[in-house]
């Protein structure tokens, strides 16, 4: 108390260093290298193509494109492995310039698209089809003449409203939170416990419209809006933002139906709520799960409580019973220290978990955020030093409440703005979209025969890559290799990596042998097609394939 | 009140979504039977198509097994429909046989969901130990149908990996000493 702003010093100190590791949480995904090299020279045909992101990704499509603008490989063969997306090579690439470019969504739903080059260089001495046999490893050498193609966020129109409703998603689910902590850990006079009874109700009910709000748009983030199709509300279920969101509407739930004497119920809103956010961050997703998880969920819940606090004390502050000052102040300055502190704490552990990461997001656009986030956070800790040390004793010896007033209605506004930033600046694009090539994509056909041989099922795909608005065409032939109609036809698609099992595809039409079906379903590396098809009433054929068979031919 | 139990009622329906309804197969009771022999077969179906009573059953009879008759049942009618032979045969009177049963029917009748129904064949097995019969039965009810025809195709995968299995017996080796029954 003697040198109060010491220990302020110390105290902002401590703050920034706790809020280093919510930078990665609310990053979104990068393209961070490559093998081949971007604007690398080889002189040996790669068996593989990877790709590296810094976080793990699910490839939506990732092409490779030969000198002669032919696809050479596609997303059917490429695996993705956490922050690696691996691209087999199953056939020996010619000389000259080859571009891959890639669409791939992180975990957060966000999609980015991006390219590079690589020029091969075969030795005179070999031919193409020695090349593969000569080593796997590329020597890279840089080459100035083809420039590179970096990653870029992709332009969404929703872009802007998808920004805004994660700031209010965010900003409800703190606010909504902290009153449930707030309420639940201090004693509050009568008038008060209900004015936060009510705000809590109506925070959560705003929130169940925020997030379906935000759920809507982070489809069609996914899938541009001209793509839309029902099911890809079920894709983006499959990424930790649809969980998340999920999550969130139970807790929003409860919290909207919560009285005022229904603690449990409201403390159980608030810790789904917590889980809720715990799950749009990384730390379910990376080790050590068991420290992370909980230093999350305590970060979470002590900046909730830091957040609701302003409004309560302001509202206090507005309405009385000022009488109950001391009392409440006191109470509040107690836990505020504790909550605090568990910030800083929960802020540490993550920061010292995170340490190797810093470097990268520095480089990368989010020193930027950090700044402003840490510039945020230290005069959100300055105000508060003011309101406690200066204008706090003000008011418990003159009831001179404006000054504090106006001191908390900055404080709340300053962390509106802090939330709003670190939310907005992290899904900023740090560079200018990319050009690519565009090639016109080739139909792609595969004969499958069924389990029994008896049948072949020819499957012909619109294009390679594929395209979600062009339908599949099923062809029926029996061993002789006639036109065989069938009785009944229907194909499911399983995507492993969306958790998506055996989804029902559309048949459009039928005539004959010919079956057209709706292929709304998104195309990843691991989708994978089953037939099943009636042939008479009692013999069922059955067919299983994967895309990337049609490439090889 | 009711707005209180809302978050409850949410995750029990959740709860129930995810529950897996217990499934039985149609079946053959008697599981193998002797080859060359006559055998009784008998198909057991215990269940309808949800709820709904089973109203007709169409049974395949597999290639080689000849000289069927199915066993008369009062309130069901039965219709053997036949196949032309492409090898006749003659039976114990000398005639020459150049069509056999290639499906059986049984409707008129209703089965209802709850109850199990037995449906009986008599038949001249073909003299092959170790083969295995798949009897393909489509079971028909007042709403839907289950088809009972998914038959093994690979190497080592069992009836029992489909959902809906056919029924089957397995011929074994017929005892010395037991020419005629």
């Amino acid at each position: 108390m003697k040198r109060p702003w010491v220990a302020t010093g110390w105290i902002a100190l401590l703050a920034i260093a706790g809020l280093l590791p919510m930078q990665s949480a609310w990053g979104h995904v990068q393209f961070t290298g490559s093998d081949p090299a971007s604007d690398a020279t080889i002189e040996n045909s790669p068996h593989e193509i990877v790709l590296t992101f810094s976080q793990s990704v699910t490839p939506v499509t990732v092409t490779l494109v030969g000198p002669d603008d032919a696809i050479v490989e596609t997303v059917g063969d490429a695996v993705a492995n956490g922050e690696r997306i691996v691209l087999p090579v199953t056939a020996p690439l010619t000389d000259g310039t080859h571009v891959v470019s890639f669409r791939v969504l992180s975990g957060d739903a966000h999609p980015i698209s991006g390219g590079f080059r690589f020029t091969l260089t075969l030795p005179s001495t070999l031919s193409q089809a020695d090349a593969p046999e000569a080593g796997s490893t590329p020597i890279a050498k840089p080459v100035t003449s083809a420039p590179s193609i970096p990653a870029a966020a992709d332009p969404m129109p929703s872009d802007l409203g998808e920004k805004a409703l994660r700031v209010a998603f965010i900003a409800t689910l703190l606010l909504a939170v902290g009153l449930v902590l707030f309420r639940l850990t201090i004693a509050l006079p009568e008038p008060l416990e209900a004015w936060v009874v009510t705000l809590t109700r109506r925070a959560g009910s705003i929130g169940l419209v925020v997030v379906v709000a935000y759920f809507l748009v982070a489809v069609f983030t996914v899938t541009g809006v001209g793509g839309f199709r029902p099911r890809h509300l079920y894709v983006v279920l499959q990424t930790s933002i649809g969980m998340s969101l999920l999550v969130a509407v139970l807790g929003f739930l409860f919290l909207s139906m919560s009285g005022k004497d229904e603690r449990i119920a409201s403390g159980i809103g608030a810790a789904v709520l917590v889980v809720s956010r715990v799950l749009t961050g990384h730390p379910i997703s990376q080790d050590p799960t068991l420290l992370l998880v909980p230093a999350m969920a305590l970060h979470v819940a002590a900046a909730a409580f830091w957040f609701a606090s302003l409004w309560v004390l302001l509202r206090f502050l507005r309405k009385g019973p000022l009488a109950d000052a001391p009392q409440l102040l006191g109470a509040f300055a107690h836990r505020a220290l504790w909550s605090v502190g568990a910030l800083l704490v929960a802020g540490l552990v993550m920061a010292i978990v995170h340490v190797n990461s810093v470097d990268a997001l520095l480089q990368s656009g989010y020193g930027q955020t950090l700044l402003w986030k840490l510039g945020g956070v230290a005069g959100l800790l300055l105000l508060a030093a003011i309101n406690k040390l200066v204008l706090t004793p003000d008011l418990l010896q003159r009831f001179e409440a404006r000054r504090l007033k106006a001191s908390i209605r900055i404080e709340a506004l300053l962390m509106i703005v802090v939330i709003s930033v670190s939310t907005v600046l992290a899904a900023t694009a740090p560079v200018a979209r990319a050009e690519l090539p565009v090639t016109q994509a080739e139909s792609a056909r595969i004969s499958v025969p069924s389990d029994t041989g008896n049948y072949t099922l020819q499957v012909t795909f619109s294009s390679a890559p594929y395209d979600e608005t062009q339908p599949l065409f099923a062809e029926l032939f029996d061993a002789r290799g006639n036109p065989f109609t069938p009785l009944e036809l229907s194909m499911t698609v399983t995507i492993p990596s969306r958790r998506i099992e055996a989804l029902p595809l559309n048949i459009l039409s039928a005539q004959g042998n010919h079956v057209v079906i709706e292929a709304d379903f998104p195309d990843t590396a691991d989708t994978r097609f089953a037939a099943q098809v009636l042939v008479t009433e009692f013999d069922r054929e059955r067919f299983a394939f994967s895309r990337e068979s049609s490439l090889e031919q | 009140m009711i707005h209180h139990r809302l978050p409850s009622i949410a995750l029990a329906t959740l709860a129930l979504l995810t529950m897996q309804q217990a499934h039985a197969h149609a079946v053959i009771n008697e599981g193998t039977a002797e080859a060359g022999a006559f055998a009784f077969i008998t198909l057991r179906i215990t269940h309808g198509c949800g709820t709904s009573p089973t109203t007709q059953i169409r049974m395949k009879i597999p290639e080689g097994v000849l000289r069927v008759s199915p066993k008369f049942m009062a309130h069901w009618s039965v219709e053997k429909r036949m196949k032309t032979l492409d090898t006749p045969y003659r039976d114990e009177a000398g005639n020459l046989v150049n069509e056999t049963v290639d499906e059986i029917v049984w409707s008129g009748g209703s089965l209802p969901d709850g109850y199990y129904g037995e449906f009986q064949v008599r038949a001249l097995m073909p003299d092959e130990p170790g083969r295995m019969l798949w009897f393909k039965t489509i079971q028909t009810c007042e709403v839907g149908a289950i088809r009972w025809i998914e038959v093994p195709a690979r190497e080592g995968q069992s009836p029992y990996d489909f959902k809906e299995p056919s029924p089957f017996i397995r011929l074994v080796e017929k005892p010395h000493g037991d020419e005629h029954r």
